[in-house]
């Protein structure tokens, strides 16, 4: 058995990566089934694994290019040689005639289990030995092919012409006479031939298609030969391929060049942009079927486009974190305000503290938030009346919150400085914060006019940045047993709070 | 590991130092959680550190003089620092704004010695001032205002006469928040009720100087004081009938349980923590020279246990973790001490077959050794059980969700079963209106761009 799987085997370099080579000694059909099997292990996405090997495949043995086709729907290459004729010793053949043959034979199949999952059921196809072929050694299936009559004009089988398989009957059939033209044969995700989708009326069969490399499909003239008809790569790209992504690119560019766009600004908003790792896709079983579809066990699933955009949700997201940035700040602005009031009373208090011959504290100075928002007011237009009234008689009776004591009164000696300090630490404080959150607020709204701005469409060029990094505001320097402190605190030191 | 091995029904004290932590601070407290430690600094500024991760994660900058005392709310979302500027700040450490603003500030015209929260809602604040008073100030809106607690005089007419009243110099809730207590600067301790604010009992404590500190056990019902003759008197408090209207107050003589001191040198004490089951006392010795914690062991008649030496700074500040066998001492340098009970790790005790080894001994097992169908096997041989039982029953196992995520609850509401006499009120009083501080908040990580220390 080993032996006869060799001359199938030896071609393998030429295969390369996609088929691992097996030492199984069973038909090559099973040898490289792990490819096959591969593909119809997945659920939903990515049936781009196919066309992406085939790629491959195609690319690295472009002698192949024509013969070769993708394994999901089975051609045969046209210009190898007779499939029948390759006896179980295979040294004696011309290599060449080795190589197609053999090619077509683990072309087959490759190909051959594309409905492995599906029961073949409809009437055999007489002289089916074809899935004898590929279930029996390969030394027996040889014999009998010779006289093998295919498609639907039945002939015999002619290595000129290129035949598709169909995905549920495994039958061969020539393209042309099945109304296909050659461009549109890499396009074919699963074939359907006319035979089943007749015989089957209930089932609805039809042949499904993969989508077309929009390189191909942008080009002036569509359909002409030269525009490309590879089908593009699935979920990940639309493309087929680097190089038609490229030059698609490329005319766009030159074309909006062309029509007064800037180079180098494009270059700008494009350069951090990075390749995707990956894509979820949402996707619905549906009845119908569309271009897009996969087949799966009688279950038809569709990818679901997102309702909302990459950029809308980005939009509301930031719009959002402004909105919560605005209250805070806000917020704030209202603090600062109370704080505005403490400075203000304190400067009046300490003024009027220099003009009288008492203590001078005024005890208003320990109002809460609450009660600075009631009486604010009230204490302020005291300051104002309150002038004209100290040279009058010293028991003012709304005047209880000033301390009569003397000069240097015990309990609140000192309460100029301290009280001017505080309010000056304390208005510091919520200036940085202030500050902060404005440099976020503005930080946000540029990156939503960027999302807005068209130019600069490319979402991942936003550096993150959400919450900027916390650091202790004023930091103090270590005080070595020095209670002493600066007013306003030590602006040279902001940043990082040193521990030492 | 560890924590497994020591056995939760024998906390014992600590007796080593754990770490450093540098720190500057003159006062540091654990949360009812033991997780964090509040430093407090001389500049001003207070430092909350995560014990987990030994780093400091908020820095609360608001006083422009020296903290005098910071005490947790019961969830540690709060943090109440009093201050020589005045002031005594709450802040949240919930809030997200950077840096980290403050819910209230409340000011009074004196230096504040000490402020702390009511045990049950940080809402209600005791601060005592410098200048002898102490004010009870309810933020709650339905309750909002500040009241000075004052003494009961029969001549009630008379506004001033301050110099036969004594000054306060200690005030402090006691666990269940339902009392104030308060030392004088004659040895007297009052004991308020925190709802009506009026006086209930006097306790005259002879030979007592100055009172100087007060520290409860964590049922309540006894209490140490620190007094400026250097001894450390332990009381079993009495239990105190609901204030009535008229004004009656007890006056009684408390007699010491037992007496704490040091007789060679007789040094006297910053500060003292109980234990959390009461059973230790850890007084913080005042030697200039070293750093000395003593541990008084209660429940064998007060005898010492030990000395903890924690190196030549001398001790500031001593505080007993709320659940584990730890302490956290300040030194004069601002350094942090944990102290912790260090446990030999007995693997050997883990399981039956094991034992230590000095090398490593390289082990090569049989094949069939480690097989689990040979296992449930051979039981079922032995206990006659079912394979498949069994075999289920080792799925149930593997399935199990290991929850990592919730800690041990601190106390939890021991202080409820306190309810004695039936005096409900004090205790809806105080829940009335509750304050923001939540059971299973947790404190925002904040990432820092630069790298921290």
């Amino acid at each position: 058995n080993p032996s006869s799987c060799s001359p199938l085997l030896k071609p393998e370099p030429t295969f390369d990566t996609p088929i691992p080579p097996y030492p199984s000694s069973t038909s090559t059909a099973l040898s490289v089934k792990p490819e096959r099997v591969s593909t119809l292990s997945l659920d939903t996405v990515v049936p781009s694994r196919d066309s992406g090997t085939s790629t491959v495949k195609l690319e690295e043995r472009p002698i192949q290019k024509k013969k070769y086709s993708q394994p999901k729907s089975r051609t045969k290459p046209s210009g190898s040689t007779r499939k029948p004729k390759v006896p179980a010793d295979g040294l004696s053949l011309k290599s060449k005639k080795l190589s197609t043959a053999a090619i077509k034979k683990s072309a087959i199949a490759a190909r051959s289990r594309s409905t492995s999952v599906m029961p073949v059921g409809t009437t055999p196809v007489p002289g089916s030995e074809i899935r004898a072929l590929v279930e029996v050694e390969p030394d027996d299936s040889e014999e009998g092919m010779e006289d093998k009559l295919y498609c639907i004009c039945k002939t015999k089988y002619d290595d000129e012409r290129v035949m598709i398989a169909c995905d549920r009957c495994d039958e061969w059939y020539h393209t042309s006479c099945v109304n296909m033209p050659d461009m549109e044969v890499d396009l074919v995700d699963q074939f359907i031939c006319p035979l089943c989708v007749e015989k089957n009326p209930h089932l609805d069969l039809r042949t499904t298609w993969k989508r077309r490399c929009l390189n191909g499909l942008q080009q002036v003239d569509p359909n002409s030969p030269d525009s490309c008809h590879k089908p593009a790569r699935g979920a990940f790209s639309k493309y087929c391929s680097d190089e038609c992504g490229v030059q698609y690119m490329h005319m766009r560019i030159s074309l909006w060049v062309e029509n007064g766009g800037s180079r180098d600004r494009l270059w700008d908003t494009v350069k951090n942009a990075e390749r995707r790792e990956g894509v979820v896709v949402l996707a619905h079983a549906m009845e119908e079927q569309s271009r897009s579809t996969m087949k799966m066990e009688g279950r038809v699933l569709t990818i679901v486009q997102p309702k909302i955009t990459k950029t809308d949700r980005e939009l509301a997201r930031l719009r959002e974190r402004l909105e919560t940035l605005v209250q805070k700040r806000e917020a704030l602005k209202a603090e600062m305000d109370v704080v505005a009031w403490r400075e203000k009373v304190t400067e009046l208090a300490i003024q009027h503290a220099d003009t009288i011959d008492q203590c001078g504290w005024d005890q208003r100075l320990c109002f809460g938030d609450e009660e600075v928002t009631e009486f604010g007011t009230s204490v302020l237009e005291s300051y104002e009346e309150g002038h004209s009234q100290v040279d009058m008689d010293g028991a003012q009776e709304e005047a209880e919150w000033w301390c009569m004591g003397k000069k240097k009164c015990d309990r609140h000696f000192g309460w100029q400085k301290l009280r001017m300090a505080e309010v000056e630490f304390d208005k510091e404080t919520k200036d940085q914060a202030l500050q902060k959150l404005t440099k976020l607020e503005r930080e946000i709204r540029k990156r939503v006019e960027d999302i807005l701005d068209p130019q600069a469409h490319l979402g991942k060029t936003k550096i993150r940045e959400p919450s900027s990094p916390r650091v202790p505001v004023l930091s103090r320097p270590a005080v070595n047993g020095q209670l002493k402190h600066k007013p306003n605190g030590d602006q040279s030191k902001k940043g990082k709070k040193r521990k030492e | 590991m560890n924590t497994s091995l020591l056995n939760p029904f024998n906390i014992t004290y600590p007796t080593a130092v754990q770490a450093s932590l540098p720190s500057q601070c003159t006062l540091a407290r654990f949360d009812r959680s033991g997780r964090f430690v509040a430093a407090g600094r001389s500049d001003g500024s207070a430092a909350i550190w995560d014990l987990e991760t030994r780093a400091a994660v908020r820095w609360l900058e608001g006083h422009v003089k020296g903290i005098t005392s910071v005490d947790w709310s019961r969830n540690s979302r709060f943090v109440l620092t009093s201050s020589k500027d005045w002031n005594a700040i709450v802040w949240d450490l919930a809030s997200d704004i950077d840096p980290p603003q403050r819910r209230t500030t409340i000011r009074f015209d004196a230096p504040v010695s000490s402020a702390s929260f009511h045990p049950r809602n940080s809402q209600i604040i005791l601060a005592l001032l410098q200048s002898g008073d102490a004010y009870l100030v309810d933020l709650r809106k339905k309750h909002r205002g500040r009241v000075e607690l004052e003494e009961a005089h029969d001549d009630s007419d008379e506004e001033s006469s301050t110099s036969p009243r004594s000054a306060m110099t200690v005030a402090h809730f006691d666990p269940t928040g339902r009392h104030i207590f308060v030392g004088t600067s004659t040895g007297s301790i009052l004991v308020f009720n925190t709802r009506t604010k009026t006086i209930v009992a006097r306790h005259k404590i002879p030979g007592a100087g100055v009172m100087k500190g007060f520290d409860f056990a964590k049922s309540g019902r006894r209490l140490v004081t620190n007094s400026s003759d250097r001894t450390l008197r332990q009381f079993t408090l009495p239990i105190y009938p609901p204030p009535i209207a008229d004004r009656e107050c007890t006056e009684q003589e408390l007699e010491p349980t037992h007496r704490f001191s040091d007789p060679i040198n007789r040094t006297a004490w910053h500060a003292m923590s109980f234990s959390p089951d009461g059973e230790w006392l850890a007084g913080g010795a005042a030697d200039p020279a070293s750093h000395k914690i003593y541990i008084w062991d209660i429940a064998n008649d007060g005898q010492l246990a030990s000395t903890l030496d924690g190196g030549r700074e001398p001790l500031i500040y001593v505080h007993w973790h709320p659940s584990k066998p730890s302490i956290v001492s300040t030194t004069n340098h601002g350094n942090i001490l944990i102290w912790h009970c260090p446990s030999p790790e007995r693997w050997g005790a883990f399981a039956g077959g094991f034992e230590e080894v000095d090398e490593n001994v390289e082990y090569e097992e049989r094949e069939d050794e480690f097989d689990i169908v040979n296992l449930s096997l051979i039981q079922s041989y032995l206990f006659e059980e079912d394979e498949s039982v069994l075999a289920k029953r080792k799925m149930r196992q593997e399935e199990e969700e290991v929850d990592i995520l919730t800690g041990k609850d601190a106390e939890e509401d021991i202080v409820d079963h306190l309810r004695f006499n039936g005096d409900e009120d004090d205790f809806f009083w105080a829940d009335d209106e509750p304050d923001e501080d939540e059971r299973g908040w947790r404190m925002k990580i904040v990432m820092e761009d630069d790298d921290m220390i």
